[in-house]
């Protein structure tokens, strides 16, 4: 997997040449005040460019704020889901809350369209659920492994 | 004639550290944020365009927990994207910021690159765009992020297609009674503006938007060639659907059309990469089935086919001898036996044909990818979201869904006044099939004017920054909500509504 990689193989490479120690750089030329509350790094170096601690503070951000601020704290943010669910059960009726403005389901009937090729589908295939358009289609699905079956199905959201 | 497209790959620039002028010092001249979860613009009001204009994304590499060295790149400090697709990180869920380090730390790179250096805050009232019926939980954590961590003096929340709207009017602001098609990265909005003010309460929202419709061209090109998953990236799609992708005026009728070969020759797209980076991955399972496992079926048909034959053969020298053979084969009698041999060889021809096809394909230069149906396929779910699977009406069936809400003059007037914007919408196309669809919707000859934003990604940035300067603007400061509260919001023209959140007991 990529992250791995770049986790433990490639990751003192990638510091050597990172652009955050440049940013590190850079920043030094352009602070005016330095903040003094540097915490200092235990870490062995690997490369001397990477000196600069990650925290470093930059000038015009409000220094009683950062002792306590967001970055420092390891803070777990609530996701989408869980915030809708809390203003459903918050709100009354009538209120326009974030879930209320979803576009409802279709009143319309929709329209099928074949998996293989995006022809319209006349046709569903019972054992794999697949909907095909014509014969040479029907075929096709009878040659594919099951794996892309449920590929092809989860394209559109349904299951084998 | 093949057209041919070899995909760019273009790699960001690292942006330009601007200098803090002295003119925007003294006069605190308003910063304008259009935050969205495709791109963020920044810059001052006063300017034409955003100094800042950046992919709304960090690479955080998560390293040693323990020590904390976590390597953080930026925005555009990241060349590639393909690259760290893994690690990338967003402040938004959907289309909602909910994730406010991250945040933090894309707010001090855009500060940081502006050339900011006053000490301790930042002396500039701020414009921040948020999304239509942003969660009042999300705005307090914003507002308080603004106010505690860069001391800002003042701060304006606004709906960025409003500010879109306002800016393309001969005066700025919104009409007296329209429309507005917002289609971005994440979802599409339809919201009718009544009274110079938009109806939030009738607006609807369709959860899907640019990044859908790239990744729907991405796994429909990966089923048809799986030898070049890993060439088939995001950011290439990104750049086939904005380049090559075009909207159907009438999606039935283009499809039938794709299938005729001469017109598919005609019209098919030819893609092309610069080079093959990495090596590409052979997924096993094809829609014709890959040659191998194509081959080993052939060879298991075969030998099917033999032993039946020698059943046959066995049959002229002892009929008795063959009908025992013919019932452990599972067949009742002979007769059916040479049927199903029949059969067998009919199926062993079809899978030769399939092979022979599979090959000449191969045959065909790698690394290129033939796009035709594909091109119409990927835009249209935004019309017809079944086709990803989402049980949402489409764009057309909302706007006349929501017009339905208002009286018929009302309806009228809304009809001479839609308004798109967004990005995702300058897809060729967009336009056109929102007047087909709006021709069928409406009365028989009733007049249907359809406009779009003269920039729809950059006109949302410079409305704000118009009303920031204007005198319609409605800044909230600190003090107003240290005596409301942080969940505090001056509602305007251009904004959400408040919702209040009920305390709990």
């Amino acid at each position: 997997m990529e992250s791995k990689r770049s986790d433990n193989v490639t990751r003192g490479k990638k510091r050597a040449r990172s652009p955050a120690s440049a940013r590190g750089r850079k920043r030094k030329d352009l602070k005016e005040n330095e903040n003094t509350s540097n915490e200092l790094k235990n870490v062995p170096q690997q490369t001397e460019e990477v000196a600069k601690p990650r925290q470093e503070p930059l000038c015009f951000k409000n220094p009683k704020y950062r002792e306590n601020g967001f970055s420092t704290r390891t803070k777990v943010w609530k996701n989408l889901k869980q915030i809708m669910n809390a203003q459903k059960s918050q709100s009354s009726n009538g209120e326009v809350t974030y879930a209320s403005i979803d576009a409802p389901p279709p009143v319309k009937p929709v329209k099928k369209y074949s998996d293989i090729s995006g022809l319209p589908a006349f046709y569903t295939d019972p054992h794999t659920k697949l909907r095909y358009s014509n014969s040479d289609e029907y075929r096709q699905i009878q040659h594919i492994s099951s794996d892309t079956v449920v590929g092809l199905l989860a394209l559109r959201q349904a299951s084998y | 004639m093949l057209n041919l497209y070899t995909c760019k790959d273009e790699q960001n620039c690292p942006d330009v550290l601007h200098e803090y002028e002295a003119q925007l010092q003294t006069e605190s001249i308003p910063l304008i944020i259009d935050n969205g979860s495709y791109h963020c613009r920044v810059g001052w009001a006063t300017k034409l365009h955003p100094y800042l204009n950046f992919k709304n994304v960090i690479a955080k590499n998560r390293g040693n927990r323990k020590e904390k060295d976590w390597d953080i790149q930026v925005a555009n400090e990241i060349a590639d994207l393909e690259t760290v697709r893994w690690l990338l990180r967003t402040p938004y869920d959907f289309n909602v910021v909910v994730n406010y380090s991250v945040q933090e730390t894309l707010l001090d790179y855009a500060f940081k690159h502006l050339g900011i250096s006053t000490d301790g805050c930042i002396n500039h009232p701020l414009v921040l765009t948020e999304a239509i019926a942003n969660p009042s939980y999300c705005r307090k954590q914003m507002s308080e992020l603004l106010f505690e961590s860069y001391c800002i003096p003042k701060l304006a929340y606004g709906i960025d297609c409003l500010f879109s709207n306002g800016y393309n009017m001969p005066e700025f602001d919104l009409p007296e009674v329209g429309l507005i098609v917002s289609s971005g990265f994440q979802s599409t909005h339809v919201l009718p503006v009544f009274g110079k003010k938009a109806d939030i309460k009738n607006c609807c929202r369709i959860n899907l938007g640019g990044y859908n419709c790239s990744a729907y061209m991405q796994r429909l090109l990966q089923f048809k060639h799986p030898q070049l998953v890993s060439e088939l990236t995001l950011s290439r799609m990104d750049e086939v659907v904005h380049g090559l992708c075009h909207v159907a005026p009438n999606y039935q009728e283009e499809i039938t059309k794709c299938c005729d070969i001469g017109f598919k020759d005609k019209h098919a797209t030819t893609l092309q990469f610069s080079s093959s980076t990495t090596p590409s991955n052979i997924k096993t399972g094809n829609i014709l089935g890959g040659p191998l496992k194509l081959e080993k079926k052939l060879k298991q048909a075969e030998h099917k086919l033999y032993e039946l034959e020698c059943v046959i053969e066995l049959e002229q020298e002892s009929t008795e001898a063959a009908e025992k053979v013919a019932a452990d084969a599972g067949c009742s009698s002979i007769k059916e036996l040479k049927e199903k041999t029949e059969l067998m060889r009919d199926n062993i021809q079809a899978i030769r044909r399939d092979l022979d096809e599979q090959y000449r394909l191969d045959k065909v230069a790698t690394g290129t990818v033939k796009c035709g149906i594909e091109k119409c396929q990927a835009p249209e779910i935004i019309f017809q979201p079944s086709l990803v699977g989402y049980n949402q009406s489409g764009l057309s069936e909302c706007i006349e869904m929501l017009l339905e809400n208002y009286s018929k003059e009302v309806q009228e007037l809304m009809a001479k006044n839609i308004f798109i914007t967004g990005g995702n919408t300058k897809i060729d196309g967009f336009r056109e099939r929102v007047v087909k669809d709006m021709i069928q919707i409406r009365p028989y000859q009733s007049e249907i004017i359809v406009r779009q934003a003269a920039d729809p990604s950059l006109d949302a940035w410079r409305g704000a920054a118009k009303w920031a300067l204007s005198q319609h603007c409605n800044w909230m400061e600190r003090k107003d909500f240290e005596e409301c509260g942080w969940e505090y919001l001056k509602e305007h023209n251009f904004s959400n509504m408040h919702v209040a959140t009920k305390s709990t007991t």
